[in-house]
């Protein structure tokens, strides 16, 4: 069952992070949508998570990972109750949450 | 690794068994639509309007305020778990938790006071 | 209470104080909402910063870690906690006699540049990454709601949306960044880093170096070093200009600390009193003088073709990073000592700066160089003390900012082959000196067409002047600062 040894190992576990931080940070990048924003800021910080977990699990010995996690989801639900009433402010101004209509500040 | 077989076989059987009954129904089943067969569903009264109506923004105050006091809680369950055993050691965890259970009860307070859990 | 809970409690006691006061705040913005519009917020934010600096010169005493190494107390820590309670003040002053913050809203205010400050304090003296986040975080949320507190306009809340965007996004890399470090050292720990990384210094892959470049993203964030400077100047703008005052000031000197902390721990060893190599394979003095060069060059060139006299400041602040960050080029005392002198000298003249903004854009409704005509010889008071404050940001000899930057090119200079960069700074302030004089040229040698009385609060007038005094004192007396800092940089942990 050599697949499913290597799915229970660190090598695995960085695989799924690596993806999910690539995939929020494109969508950071590519998104007008804002709350779309932040669903990839989200899915950076989560997959930030699951590293600090498995590097916990198979690397260190206590479980400073863990508890870091705990303290990131913590402070992700905080800026995304921040950012979403930004937003609402913002679409209650420009009934829109097009990210590219915030263009009145250029250059 | 052995433990985990079963479950993988219970997910397969369940993919399989949903997509099989959908296909065999979207194969065997009649298909004639019609307006009324069409319309959306509304409890038996005819619908009328959009179904998107403007929501009051005081829900998502009452929402954030359940997400945040939500997490804060999870932050009690660590401190549940060790409480006992560092009562040995001295007060430290007692006074630890009773900041922190403080603050939030003076957050909570606040909210109270300011009425910005009511929804009426 | 055990002896360690009892050292952990005295020593956080100016952060404690700080709490004290915020929830006093709190407090009475709840039970009496009759206050919020007297003076009484501002009085218990100025005496909670006195009661918290009197705090700090109490508990400093010896060098140590404490909360179980996760915050650091020695005297680079002590004087950045000085420094943020000083500024919080002087910037709670400067709110409270801004007319664009609405007078319904200033407990708020209030609350929010306290909390900030707890976290700017916290990410200053932090030895733990965990410490560092919550630190960073703290002031970065909280960031978020002060940048759109004109929050019915526009431009309040498209700089907050901006700001915001561009901060959760780096506030997420500097996390995955943090998870890579930690997994590769196993720890999370500065000193324990460093241990690990000088030990296993051959054969180190290419993550190290990503996951460091991604937590130096974080951080430069915050101070507005290249690369994530972007956001700067259109929040700078859009932001009512007490919190921009505070923007350029508080979360400047927080991250230039996190960052000496982080990276002369974690990254170089101490190899003597005040002395730092950095570990083999890590150039941390290259890496620092490539972003400072490009960090000025970018705060110069983009602010000579700016009109608006906030998108100026701002872009002046970005070259100012780039400016301190030459200190840290040599990675010893007197390096560290130039930035904390600089980083002072900074504080009083860009809180000026900004004041004397806000103040004429109260009045004239305008920020642009066209609403600064004529200051000179309608308001001297005004006119002279935007004068010092320029001459001081530019660098002409014998204001607080010449002697900030003397320090930093010396201590540049003692480490070889680093000439170009104090030559290429020297080119950087000629520069600078042509905007900072556009300014001065629409304040004194040009008329406006209606001449709009100035009436300056007294309090204007006494702040102003209370502030411009010291950037010229400290230009002809400098001794005593730069002593103080040299002692707070000998006793870094």
């Amino acid at each position: 069952m050599n697949i499913l040894d290597w799915a229970t190992s660190l090598q695995a576990y960085l695989v799924v992070g690596t993806c999910l931080f690539l995939l929020g940070v494109f969508a950071v990048l590519s998104r007008r949508n804002t709350i779309g924003i932040l669903l990839g800021i989200e899915l950076i910080l989560n997959a930030a998570g699951i590293n600090f977990v498995a590097f916990s699990k198979f690397r260190a010995a206590a479980i400073d990972g863990q508890v870091f996690t705990l303290f990131v989801i913590l402070i992700a639900a905080a800026e995304a109750a921040v950012a979403l009433a930004v937003i609402l402010r913002f679409y209650r101004l420009k009934e829109t949450i097009n990210a590219d209509e915030a263009n009145i500040l250029r250059n | 690794m052995e433990n985990f077989l079963p479950v993988l076989l219970l997910l397969f059987f369940a993919v399989c068994l949903c997509i099989g009954i959908y296909t065999v129904s979207h194969i065997l089943g009649p298909k004639n639509p019609n307006a009324s067969k069409l319309s959306t569903y509304e409890c038996g009264v005819e619908p009328e309007g959009s179904a998107r109506v403007p929501f009051k923004t005081h829900f998502y105050l009452v929402a954030v305020l359940f997400l945040l006091f939500d997490v804060e809680g999870v932050f009690f369950i660590p401190w549940a778990i060790i409480y006992r055993d560092s009562l040995k050691e001295g007060t430290d965890i007692l006074i630890a938790g009773g900041l922190y259970m403080a603050l939030l009860v003076l957050a909570l307070s606040y909210i109270f006071r300011k009425r910005l859990l009511r929804l009426h | 209470m055990t002896p360690e809970m009892m050292t952990n409690l005295k020593l956080f006691a100016p952060e404690i104080a700080l709490t004290f006061f915020l929830c006093t705040l709190f407090v009475y913005d709840a039970v009496l909402p009759s206050l919020r519009k007297t003076l009484f917020p501002l009085i218990v934010i100025v005496f909670g910063m006195g009661l918290a600096i009197w705090a700090t010169a109490d508990v400093a005493t010896g060098v140590q870690t404490y909360f179980s190494g996760m915050i650091a107390n020695d005297g680079f820590g002590n004087f950045f906690r000085i420094f943020f309670f000083a500024t919080a003040a002087i910037c709670a002053i400067v709110a409270y006699g801004s007319k664009e913050l609405e007078t319904s809203g200033r407990t708020e205010f209030g609350l929010l540049l306290l909390c900030i400050t707890f976290g700017l304090s916290l990410m200053a003296n932090a030895t733990h990454l965990l410490t560092l986040y919550i630190g960073i975080e703290t002031a970065s949320i909280l960031s978020f709601a002060m940048a759109g507190f004109a929050r019915h306009t526009l431009r309040g809340n498209e700089a907050s949306i901006k700001y915001l965007i561009f901060g959760a996004l780096s506030s997420g890399l500097m996390i995955y960044g943090f998870s890579l470090i930690y997994g590769y050292t196993g720890s999370l720990q500065y000193a324990e880093i460093g241990k690990y990384l000088t030990a296993h210094a051959d054969g180190r892959p290419l993550i190290v170096l990503f996951a460091l470049f991604l937590i130096y993203g974080g951080i430069a964030y915050k101070i507005s070093a290249f690369p994530m400077h972007f956001w700067t100047p259109d929040v700078y703008e859009g932001t009512t200009s007490p919190v921009a005052t505070f923007f350029s000031v508080g979360p400047k000197a927080a991250g230039v600390a996190a960052l000496i902390r982080f990276f002369l721990t974690a990254c170089a060893t101490k190899t003597g009193e005040g002395v730092w190599t950095s570990i083999p394979g890590l150039s941390l003095p290259n890496a620092v003088a490539m972003i400072a060069a490009v960090t000025m060059l970018i705060g110069n060139l983009s602010a000579i073709g700016q009109t608006n006299v906030k998108r100026i400041l701002a872009y002046s602040s970005i070259a100012h990073v780039g400016y301190i960050l030459m200190g840290l080029v040599g990675m010893e005392k007197t390096g560290l000592t130039a930035i904390l002198f600089y980083l002072v000298a900074y504080c009083l003249m860009n809180i000026g700066a900004f004041w004397v903004v806000g103040i004429v854009s109260d009045i004239k409704k305008s920020e642009d160089l066209s609403a600064f005509r004529g200051m000179g010889w309608s308001s001297p008071t005004l006119g002279v003390c935007m004068a010092v404050f320029l001459f001081s940001l530019t660098g002409i000899p014998m204001f607080s900012g010449f002697i900030g930057k003397f320090l930093l090119f010396g201590a540049l200079l003692k480490a070889p082959g680093f000439l170009w960069l104090a030559i290429f700074g020297v080119l950087n302030s000629v520069v600078s000196l042509y905007y900072y004089s556009k300014i001065l040229k629409a304040m004194y040698f040009e008329r406006d067409e209606q001449v709009v009385a100035l009436d300056l609060l007294p309090l204007h007038r006494a702040g102003l002047v209370l502030l411009a005094i010291p950037t010229v004192v400290l230009g002809l007396f400098f001794g005593p600062v730069i002593e103080f800092a040299e002692k707070a940089v000998l006793s870094f942990l």
